[in-house]
């Protein structure tokens, strides 16, 4: 091997550099990576509490990962309405359980835009009780979103309940109310709200143990507050295609 | 027979006086002779008073008369014929046989009406009338007397309504006494004549010709089809028979097409001129233009063969465009790619998503799931061809089915069918499609190296066949284009492929990086069929982020519509176009054929051979040359089209030694009118149009030698005269006239002398 000058050695430290730069801007996927995981993303807002339970997402996707084919990433996004990186993420979660700041004209504009070419919003009053300043807040803020597209009561045979379980029950950590509530335009409902602090009855400790005790139904209503969870990924990322035709008589038939 | 000339005798004043004057005159001659009366009362006899004062009266008036110059004039006068129109109907159906087939022409019928017995009708007619003659179709044009026993029926319309005002109008001006009409009353154009000349004030006297007591036809009058039809879908087809003559006779209907027969039916005829309505029903079982004809054999006797078939096409296009997607997990590329399809009417399909894989475990009873079963067997065995394009979205099969079934979408590209492969950690070499016959008809080669799904951000840019092809070509300018698709955001990961296949066609590569210009989408054309390879599981990002950049989702919308559209290939996207001036032509009339092609990469192409093959209606060829337009890979032919009949054209371009595609063309070379398609003649709108007018409908046996007065009595003209010589004898300048004047004024001085008055 031939010695190199000073000026080649620098030279080539550079160029190296810059090889390791575009293996970290595209390198290939390892067999078992997932192109394309599910990334569960929490709206950051001002005032109020926007994380009342920061790690229910973490046990939310492991159970999606773990029971169904989609692949999730173990990281969460958190971005403000206005983040200019909000629309590489179609899926957005917002909990809180105490007031909050209206949004800017700007945030509502933007999530407007959001909800109507395709992205989706799952609210989760985190309060667990009727009435709560986050759930006024709320409704105050989906009326300035969709003021032709009132919140309303999502029914039993909507495609939310249908998405991958057959999901019977509306639960959360709380039973504040029997059903989900959701804006629905053209067959696709772009938002949907739950007043049962899902949130709450997903979230664990660091120790494994549940943060909070799911009432009054106990480990089944915990249950079924993660089928709904999971169901509501799952309804975003297929829309209505538990509606298509070819799948009504079976799921009928399952529901007797 | 009426003299032309006479004389007739008038006494007229040629010089008049005022009224005053008269009244004033009269009163002092009044005032006068009173005087006088009552002077010689006194010294005569009364009766001798009364005689005197008479024959001064007599002179007196005899004076005052002399002063307006009596005449007595003496004229000679001619009579004016008054011009009479007589139109003789010369279109084609005049042709026909007058009775039944084989008798002399309802034209020369006509004829025969006016010239026969040595044309004593028309010699009848002249006397009084001054004949004009005409001959009438389309228009009214002037004929000479020789003229009328030359002329053929060769007029392709008729149009009476025109025919009558264009004869109207020449006499506004001067009067006509009337029309005299010989026609078979067939109307082929225009309003109806009844409406049209009822306030005219024109007496017509219209001539039927033709018989339609023994009129003997049979005829396919119309067929009811609708614009187009959906391939897989019945459609009926109305065929309306009409017959005269054919009473208690069972005909039979054939439907064919280009000469198979697809149905036959009967239909019996129960009156001798009936109308009935036949259906068919067929159900197309491809897309294309179809040539089909309904058709009735020949019977005996019948005036008309070619209106025994009805020719007619169907275009059958796909009712909905059928789309199969199988997607390998619930993702954000299914989702909008989802709701892309959906906002697309023409567009149908099914999905199926694995919502759980085989190492996925479930906490609950299957009846809990939602989750249906793949009917694999069903899908990639018996169902396959009942899309026209199937989309594998991340989609790996190893799980699911055998490559046996691979053979059978390899088989169903062969055939026609499409594919799609859209990217992912589950699909091209990672879903184990390396060596199956799916990589055989996938337009890159699959990527052995173990690196199959690249994460990182990569732009696609077009090649430049991208810029043409009507898949990427988002904008109608190539600048806006190439602009838009830089505007595209990145994608986060991509499959790796080795290299487009040489036969395939590449859209769009990496842009940059270490994988710069690998391919990103490729398409090529497979047997009949077409695949596509999207080579990344990210492109819902050319949708929701470029929302979220306020440029709205229109292009990828654009982007996944003409992609299906190109893959199943939609007759808007085809590489030879084939198109014509007209959509029908006459016979004689020339034909311009126009032919526009794309290469394979959708790019005018100015080295393109064009085979053009015309076929005439017997199926003979017809010699036609294409030679370039004025654009790259556009040639134009032009033919004349003698002959009646469906006319077929076929293109076919090619480059050098690869065939570039195909087109068909079918036109219909026809005449205009339907002249020789319905013969029966239609008297009784000719006696609408003599009871309108106030003319009389006369049969051509009716016409005969006193035709002539029937005529004066119908059309109840005054007779016209012409002052020819005329003299006049003025009373005053008469000796006679003078000597009565000194006779009376001497008579009543000889009285007064004898009776001594002063």
């Amino acid at each position: 091997m031939s010695p190199i000058t000073r000026r080649q050695f620098i030279w080539r430290l550079g160029l190296g550099g810059l090889g390791v730069r575009a293996w970290t801007r595209a390198r290939a996927a390892s067999p078992d990576e997932p192109s394309t995981p599910f990334m569960f993303t929490q709206v950051r807002y001002s005032g109020g509490d926007w994380d009342p339970h920061p790690g229910a997402h973490v046990e939310l996707l492991k159970e999606v990962q773990r029971r169904t084919s989609i692949e999730v990433s173990s990281q969460r996004f958190t971005p403000m309405l206005t983040d200019p990186d909000l629309f590489s993420h179609p899926f957005l979660y917002l909990s809180g359980a105490l007031d909050f700041a209206p949004f800017s004209a700007e945030a509502i504009a933007t999530l407007r835009r959001f909800l109507n070419f395709g992205g989706f919003i799952l609210i989760d009053d985190a309060s667990g009780y009727r009435g709560s300043p986050f759930d006024r807040r709320i409704r105050e803020e989906v009326k300035r979103i969709f003021p032709e597209h009132p919140l309303e009561r999502l029914p039993s045979d909507h495609a939310v309940f249908r998405s991958y379980y057959l999901v019977r029950a509306v639960t959360g950590r709380r039973l504040v109310s029997p059903s989900l509530e959701g804006v629905t335009i053209d067959e696709w409902t772009p938002l949907v709200y739950s007043q049962n602090d899902l949130g709450g009855a997903w979230e664990r400790d660091h120790l494994g143990k549940w943060v909070q005790e799911c009432l009054p139904g106990g480990e089944s209503q915990r249950f079924q507050a993660f089928m709904l969870g999971v169901n509501i990924i799952m309804y975003a990322l297929t829309e209505n295609y538990k509606k298509d035709k070819i799948h009504i008589p079976f799921i009928n038939r399952k529901l007797g | 027979m009426p003299e032309l000339t006479s004389t007739h005798l008038r006494f007229a004043f040629a010089q008049g006086l005022p009224l005053w004057q008269l009244i004033l005159i009269g009163l002092l001659v009044a005032a006068y002779l009173g005087h006088q009366v009552w002077y010689l009362r006194r010294k005569a006899a009364t009766w001798l008073v009364l005689v005197v004062t008479g024959l001064r009266l007599l002179g007196l008036a005899l004076i005052v008369t002399y002063l307006t110059n009596p005449t007595i004039l003496t004229q000679t006068l001619q009579r004016i014929p008054i011009p009479l129109a007589v139109l003789l109907d010369t279109s084609e159906s005049m042709t026909l046989p007058a009775g039944s087939a084989g008798d002399m022409s309802r034209l020369q019928q006509g004829r025969d009406v006016l010239l026969k017995g040595n044309a004593q009708v028309l010699q009848r007619l002249a006397q009084d009338f001054d004949l004009r003659f005409y001959r009438v179709d389309e228009h009214a044009r002037a004929l000479t007397r020789e003229e009328l026993s030359q002329v053929a029926g060769d007029g392709r319309t008729t149009n009476l309504t025109q025919s009558l005002l264009d004869v109207q109008q020449e006499y506004r001006d001067t009067p006509l006494a009337g029309m005299v009409l010989l026609s078979d009353g067939i109307v082929t154009s225009g309003g109806s004549p009844a409406d049209a000349m009822r306030h005219t004030g024109i007496p017509i006297v219209p001539i039927g010709l033709g018989d339609p007591e023994q009129y003997r036809d049979i005829q396919i009058a119309a067929v009811q089809a609708p614009d187009f039809a959906f391939v897989h879908t019945g459609v009926d087809l109305e065929v309306t028979v009409k017959s005269w003559g054919y009473k208690g006779q069972a005909i039979p209907l054939v439907l064919k097409q280009e000469g198979r027969i697809l149905s036959t039916t009967s239909v019996r005829l129960e009156e001798e001129h009936v109308t009935r309505r036949v259906t068919f029903s067929m159900t197309p079982k491809e897309v294309g233009r179809y040539r089909l004809s309904v058709e009735t054999p020949v019977q005996v006797g019948e005036a008309l063969r070619a209106n025994n078939r009805k020719d007619f096409q169907l275009l059958v296009r796909r009712d909905k465009i059928r789309v199969l997607i199988v997607s390998g997990r619930p993702s954000w590329n299914y989702r909008f790619l989802r709701r892309a399809l959906k906002s697309d009417p023409s567009i149908e399909f099914i999905s199926f998503i694995i919502l759980r894989t085989p190492t996925d475990m479930v906490n609950v009873p299957e009846d809990q799931l939602s989750l249906i079963p793949f009917p694999t067997n069903r899908l990639f065995t018996e169902e396959l061809d009942n899309f026209d394009l199937l989309i594998f979205d991340n989609f790996s099969y190893l799980p699911y089915f055998p490559m046996l079934y691979l053979e059978n979408i390899r088989k169903f590209v062969a055939d026609g069918g499409a594919l799609a492969m859209f990217g992912g950690d589950q699909t091209f070499e990672l879903g184990g499609y390396s060596n199956t016959p799916i990589e055989e008809i996938l337009p890159v080669v699959l990527d052995r190296s173990g690196q199959g799904y690249v994460h990182g951000s990569v732009k696609m840019a077009l090649t430049p066949q991208g810029l043409q092809h009507p898949i990427t070509k988002v904008a109608a300018d190539l600048e806006e284009t190439k602009r838009i698709w830089e505007e595209m955001p990145a994608l986060r990961g991509f499959n790796r492929a080795r290299r487009p296949k040489p036969e395939a066609v590449t859209l769009g590569v990496a842009l940059d990086g270490p994988y710069s210009d690998l391919p990103l989408l490729s398409i090529m054309q497979y047997g009949e069929g077409r695949t596509l390879a999207f080579l990344s599981d990210q492109i819902w990002r050319w949708n929701f982020e470029l929302v979220g950049a306020k440029k709205g989702n229109y292009h990828y919308l654009n982007l996944m519509r003409q992609m299906v559209r190109w893959l199943v290939k939609d007759p808007g996207l085809q590489t030879v176009q084939l198109f014509a001036d007209k959509g029908a032509y006459q016979p004689g009339d020339s034909v311009e054929l126009g032919v526009r092609v794309l290469d394979h990469t959708f790019s005018p192409t100015a080295d393109a051979q064009l085979n053009l093959m015309l076929q005439d209606p017997q199926g003979q060829p017809i010699r036609v040359n294409a030679t370039p337009g004025t654009e790259p890979g556009e040639f134009i032919a032009s033919f004349k089209a003698d002959g009646e009949g469906a006319y077929r054209v076929e293109a076919e371009a090619r480059q050098g030694e690869k065939r570039l595609g195909e087109d068909v063309l079918i036109f219909d070379v026809t005449p205009s009118t339907t002249e020789l398609t319905d013969g029966a003649p239609e008297h009784e709108s000719l006696r609408q149009l003599a009871d309108k007018t106030g003319g009389r409908f006369f049969r051509p046996a009716e016409v005969s030698s006193d035709f002539a007065s029937m005529l004066h009595a119908i059309l109840k003209r005054d007779l016209q005269y012409r002052i020819i010589d005329e003299r006049s004898l003025h009373l005053r300048h008469t000796l006679s006239g003078f000597l009565l004047l000194v006779a009376l004024f001497g008579v009543e001085w000889f009285l007064r002398r004898r009776a001594g008055l002063a």
